[in-house]
């Protein structure tokens, strides 16, 4: 049997879980194979790790833990506090949509008296009272001949 | 009232007696934290699915419906959390219990772990064997992985590992097989790596 063979065993072995023949063999076997020993003890360091985490303890007070969290979750929400989250959101959608429509109203507001304004501003302007383009030139060249 | 029978213990708990709590939680939350400890590796994070475990346990006791024993049930809902938390990769505590322990187990503490077996020179990282400890064995299939768990860390036998996954005693067998032939091969590559 080869060093690939051995392996299984040595995992079995590890955890004596090997019968009585198969770990003569395994034991004769790692006496001429240093790579086997090590594996070998590579492998019981691994189970003795796993056996530390086995016997973990929890925290002593984790039963009280859990039976003040279990309390919490027991305890009825009261009715009136079961509404407050909707009746808050109610509330607010309200608000969102009164103060959507005053600032529209204020935008709409704003524009159409700038609007005003502009037209106010514009009327004083008349066509016909301006100086024609043609005449203002001229009178430019005549007092630049002068 | 008297709660060492299961019978008596579910009545209690569906009834919503605190003792029956109490004692159910006593008598079980060491079972179910050591099976949690197996997939998770941390001890805060066990303790917190040891808590969700029985929370589950007396919010769902009124659907039991006893076709198999209140401790096998209970198995059932501590493997589920932890796969559920496993695959969800909720792991938050990085340092894991072999990191903190390692150096407690001998020959894991930075001194070669048998002088006489090793070649000079060599020693075991412990932090990083514990890394590749919990690597193996979460890299195992779940039903391999739960397989494990509850005949290493629960010394379940095959009978009590077949109703907890609801399976049968040949296929523990077989995924009990399976998966020490994976941590063989895993636990060799490691070995290979650090030597």
């Amino acid at each position: 049997m080869n060093c690939r063979n051995y392996r299984t065993d040595i995992l079995l072995y590890a955890e004596g879980l090997l019968d009585k023949e198969k770990s003569q063999a395994l034991e004769s076997h790692m006496k001429e194979c240093s790579e086997c020993r090590s594996f070998m003890t590579y492998v019981k360091a691994s189970f003795k790790l796993i056996q530390s985490e086995k016997n973990a303890e929890p925290n002593p007070f984790l039963a009280t833990r859990i039976l003040n969290e279990m309390d919490s979750r027991r305890q009825p929400v009261p009715p009136v506090k079961r509404w407050v989250p909707a009746f808050a959101f109610v509330i607010l959608l309200i608000a969102a949509v009164i103060g959507g429509i005053n600032l529209g109203k204020l935008y709409s507001r704003t524009i159409l008296s700038n609007t005003n304004e502009l037209q106010e501003e514009m009327s004083y302007f008349d066509d016909l009272e301006q100086e024609q383009i043609e005449t203002f030139f001229m009178t430019s060249n005549e007092t630049g001949n002068e | 009232m008297d709660y060492t029978n299961d019978s008596d213990l579910t009545e209690g708990i569906i009834a919503g007696s605190e003792d029956a709590y109490r004692y159910l939680i006593n008598k079980y939350q060491q079972i179910v934290f050591r099976t949690v400890m197996g997939f998770i590796h941390s001890e805060p994070d066990a303790e917190d699915i040891t808590q969700e475990v029985f929370i589950e346990v007396f919010r769902s006791v009124g659907k039991f419906r006893r076709e198999s024993g209140l401790a096998t049930w209970i198995y059932r809902i501590a493997v589920n959390k932890s796969i559920n938390f496993h695959r969800a990769g909720r792991r938050r505590k990085i340092v894991s219990f072999f990191d903190l322990n390692a150096g407690e187990v001998p020959g894991m503490n930075h001194e070669p772990v048998a002088p006489d077996d090793m070649n000079p020179g060599t020693e075991i990282d412990r932090s990083e064997h514990a890394a590749e400890i919990q690597k193996a064995l979460d890299s195992l299939p779940h039903k391999q992985h739960t397989a494990f768990i509850l005949s290493k860390y629960d010394d379940l036998s095959y009978q009590e590992i077949a109703s907890v996954m609801n399976t049968t005693v040949p296929s523990v067998e077989s995924l009990l097989f399976r998966a020490r032939r994976s941590l063989k091969k895993k636990l060799y590559l490691y070995f290979k790596k650090s030597f």
